[in-house]
Order: C-alpha cells, then structure tokens, then sequence
C-alpha cells in the first residue's frame, strides 16, 4: 500500500478539525462561500490536542502561517473544549484567543470555534429548516423506532446516517454529505462558522496590509 | 554533552541556533539547507587545536582540491558568502556547564602573516605540484582561535607556496574523541581493526556482534584476519568461511563503522551523514536501539543527517522509553537565515498520529 502523503503548511490560514470527514466538510463550506484560501487538517484525538498543535506549529512551510483556526464540537462541555485548544495555542507561544468564536490578532492570529453540541447536531438543525420534505421523513422513521424499541442513544447521528441515507448512494458520512451538496450549506445555521472562518482570512489581508505600509 | 549548538557565519549558515539538543539528534531538512555543514562544523569544534580539520572537509564531501592556483585560500568556502572579513564562530553549550568555543578567521595581512612564524620542516613541504620548494612563501593562513585554560590560544593552517601546514607543527591532542562518518566516503579499514581490538581488550566486542545480528541473524562471530597486509573485521556465519564485513554488505559494514565509533568515543561526539545509507528499513528500528544503548553506555553523542521519514519513525519509536535521549531537529532556511525546528518523542509521535511532515 503505498503511504500517505505527509502533510505540510501550505496556505497562510490553517484550519484544524476534529478528522477527515470533518475536513471534508469545512473544506466544501469554505469552498462553497469563497472564503480562503484556508488549509484544512485535522488532529488526533481530543486528548492530546496540545501534541497535536505542537506538530503543527513546527511543521514544514511555519512560517507561512498568519491565521490559525480550530474548530472543535462543544459535545458536553464547550467551555472545557475552548480551554483545553486556547491552553494548547498558549502553550507553542501564539496569541490565546479570549473568547468563543472571537479571532486573536497576532503572527499568528489564532481563533476557536467550539460548535454547540457537535457537527451532526448542526447539520440535523439546517436540514430541518432548510430541507423539510426529508427532514419530515427521517423524523417519521426515528420517532417510529423510537416508539417501537427504545430511545436512540445518539439521535443525532442516527439522523444524520438517515438522513444521508436517504440519497441511496449508499454509506456517505456528513463531510462527503457536504462534498456531494446533500447539506444546505446557505443555511443561516452556519453563519458562526462562516464569520468565523471569514475573520481568520481578515487576519491575514490585515498582515499583508500592515506590511505593504 | 552539548545541550546547545551556536554556528555562526559557516557555509550557509549566517547564525544558527540548536537547542534542546539531546544524546543522539536526527538532523533533517531540504536539500542544500546545510544539514552537512553543521556536522563539519561540529567536528572542527571538536578537533578544537586542528584547523588542519577544517580544511579536508571539502575532501570528505568529494572535493579534492588544495590547490593555490584555484582557489587562493582552500578555506574560503568555509566563510559565509566566502566572506572572509567575517570569522567563524562554533561554540557548544555543556550539559555539565561551561562553553566550548572556537573562532576561524582568515589571515592576509602580511605583518600578521609574518608574525605567525612558522618554523619550515622539510616533512611539512609535501609540494604543491609535487616540485621541490624553493624558499616557500607564506600566502595566507586560517587561525584557530581558541579558549584553553583560561585564556585564547592561537593555532594555524599556513598556507605556503610549497604546501599546507599546521603551526605550530605539533597540536595538543583533542579534549575528546570526535568521529565524522561521511555518505559516501571509503572505509578506513585498519582504523576499524583498531577500534575492534579495543573493544575486544575491555571484553566489549559482543556489542559489535550483537549489534550486526540485527542484520544478519545467524552471524556466529568476528575475527580479525589480514587482507592483503592489513587487518580486517571478518564475520562467520554457517557453513562459509568468515568473509569481509564490507563482502558481507553494505548494510553490515556501515552498521559496524557506527557501533564501533560510538563505543571508541567515550565522552565524545560521532556525527554521521545520511545515517540511513546502506540500511533497510526493517532493521532500522533495533539500529537505532543499539545505537542509543552504545552511546548511553559510552557516553557519547551522536548527530546524525537524515532524509528518510523511515529513519524518523524508527528512531521516534527506538527512543520511546527513553524520549529525553532522543531530538529530532530540522533546519529550515527562511528567508535569508537558517533556522532549527526541534521535535521531542512526544510531539514526532502527534506529527505521526496527524500525518503531519517533520522533513
């Protein structure tokens, strides 16, 4: 099997996710809104997040870097997730954003994005306003489970999956959901994200800016 | 130990910082980025009284020339930009405190050139073009500046018009061994016989052995036999006669010329070019064991150059119990300055993890 690619900085703006599926996701939300262009990659567990933006912070093409951006699901404690990334930002020397959400200016600049709940949880939120014919139908199939079995563990996912289902292109998960424009990506539930990511490409036409003068 | 690195205004590096810097340290980069350097660099520091050593490093890198009518000075590229108005500054910071630092400067001047006031033997006339001299003229020389018992001494390489030179003609000998393995350069064989019967006097040569069975699993054991007037490693396995290590292979010599340097440089430095040359990926791991066992034991440090992210994976997981024995540092140029990215256990393994490059 031949090896995969190893990844090295290549934009200005860096973008660092909780996996590949969520790269693929932000990837098509950026690409779909002309915001960029924003290197996206993703880290390893949520446990050692600090290892993780240490590689980043010294991989090959550092120097390039003017924005860095991390993106993570709130899941039960967002205040928890946003200190753990904003102490592993502190911990390589770049600036500690102070709030959610909210870019900090500096060589890098440096934001975090804790997403409430978590990205099925987004994505289940805009398809029900945004795709309500479907929408209707996934609802109807869960409850039924529901009603017949017992509660889902995780409804969000398993609204998702049915959701994605639905398209009979077989096993698709939320980012290749995204790739293929099963989600809608307009949807103003994903206005944070997009302003966010737009700020971060700020920090950077501010750099360049600065040093023009 | 060194604990830190300082190379200032040598080849490519105008001034370079290594910090963090642990018993054995990978040093990676792109090409041309001076990875190379800093082993040549490293090795004149700890020839400390020679700058004979600065001067035969083009000819470990395959440039033979030390000829007066090509390049005046053989030193010149050496300097930064061959700025020879900048001196060379190399220094190491001691893990057990203190400094060691040395200073290359070039010497035209022909008042300081005569106040060097070297003393011509005829050993020293080896000739330019192999013609007999004929009232030698000094043309330029590198000083060697150095701190030694509190205060600067002065040593030279003169350049005459009968040939090269140290002065004064004998140099103290090194306050510690120093070893540079080239890429590509011959093995010197008797030296290694040498190092071999050392280790066979401290009752030490199972290291050697154990070592090349990581290549070579049914090595029944070495022996020193001569080959055309000089002795040579040999090593038996089942049902041949003991053959040559360089017969054996590549992979088995170049493993031996690294073991037996490091367990002969006691409190000393071994710097070694493209480490990976001549070693297939499934051994590397236990190489790298050993390697940072032999130089635990004999207290040496190594540095090492690298371009293979094999070489990194082994050595990241060869030091995993030991991580603070273990650096990997990459050079990167920016802008017009060389800079060095170092890289513990822990974080190499989060790169790994990410699928992140540390080239």
């Amino acid at each position: 099997m031949p090896e995969r690619k190893r990844v090295e900085i290549t934009e200005p703006i860096l973008v660092i996710v909780e996996g590949p599926d969520e790269k693929r996701f932000y990837e098509t939300l950026c690409t779909k809104h002309n915001i960029g262009p924003c290197q996206f990659a993703w880290a390893s567990g949520k446990d050692d997040i600090r290892s993780s933006i240490r590689a980043f912070s010294l991989a090959p093409g550092w120097e390039k870097l003017r924005a860095v951006g991390i993106i993570r699901d709130g899941d039960d404690d967002p205040a928890r997730e946003f200190a753990s990334a904003a102490d592993a930002l502190a911990s390589v020397g770049w600036p500690r954003p102070s709030e959610n959400m909210l870019v900090a200016p500096g060589r890098p600049g440096t934001g975090i994005a804790i997403v409430p709940g978590n990205l099925d949880r987004l994505c289940v939120e805009a398809a029900e306003e945004d795709c309500q014919a479907r929408a209707l139908c996934v609802n109807s199939y869960l409850e039924c489970l529901e009603s017949a079995f017992a509660e889902l563990a995780n409804r969000p996912k398993s609204w998702v999956h049915a959701f994605l289902a639905g398209f009979g292109k077989g096993d698709v998960r939320v980012g290749e959901g995204a790739q293929r424009g099963y989600w809608p990506l307009d949807s103003h539930v994903f206005d944070d994200i997009r302003r966010f990511l737009t700020e971060l490409t700020k920090q950077v036409e501010q750099q360049v800016g600065a040093q023009v003068i | 130990m060194y604990d830190s690195l300082r190379i200032e205004n040598f080849r490519g590096h105008p001034d370079l910082q290594i910090g963090n810097v642990a018993r054995v340290n990978f040093l990676a980069g792109r090409n041309n980025v001076g990875k190379t350097a800093i082993l040549e660099a490293l090795f004149i520091l700890c020839g400390r009284y020679n700058p004979m050593l600065a001067i035969t490093a083009d000819a470990r890198r395959g440039l033979d020339r030390i000829e007066t009518n090509v390049e005046p000075r053989p030193w010149a590229d050496l300097f930064l930009k061959y700025d020879l108005s900048a001196n060379i500054r190399i220094s190491g910071t001691r893990a057990s405190g203190g400094a060691d630092v040395i200073v290359l400067r070039d010497v035209s001047d022909p008042e300081a050139l005569s106040r060097i006031g070297a003393p011509y033997t005829r050993r020293q006339a080896a000739g330019i073009n192999g013609q007999p001299p004929e009232g030698p003229t000094t043309l330029a020389a590198l000083e060697l500046v150095v701190n030694r018992n509190g205060k600067d001494q002065r040593f030279y390489a003169v350049l005459r018009t009968d040939g090269l030179a140290p002065v004064p003609d004998a140099l103290p000998p090194p306050p510690f061994p120093g070893f540079i393995i080239g890429a590509r350069t011959k093995t010197p064989l008797e030296e290694e016989a040498n190092m071999f019967t050392r280790l066979g006097i401290d009752g030490r040569a199972g290291l050697l052995e154990d070592a090349l069975r990581i290549i070579e699993p049914e090595l029944e054991g070495l022996s020193l036999l001569m080959v055309a007037g000089q002795p040579v490693i040999h090593g038996k396995l089942p049902g041949f006669r003991p053959m040559p290590l360089p017969i054996m292979g590549d992979g088995m010599q170049r493993l031996a010329t690294i073991v037996l340097r490091i367990a002969n440089a006691s409190g000393g430095v071994v710097l070694v070019d493209e480490i990976e040359t001549g070693l297939h990926h499934t051994v590397l791991l236990d190489a790298f064991r050993v390697i940072g066992k032999a130089a635990a034991d004999a207290d040496a440090q190594v540095f090492a150059t690298t371009h293979s992210a094999e070489c990194i994976d082994a050595a990241r997981l060869a030091f995993e119990d030991d991580p603070s024995a273990f650096r990997l540092h990459r050079i990167d140029r920016v802008e017009d300055r060389t800079c060095a990215v170092t890289y513990d256990v822990k974080t190499l393994e989060a790169a790994s993890d990410i699928g992140l490059e540390v080239r």
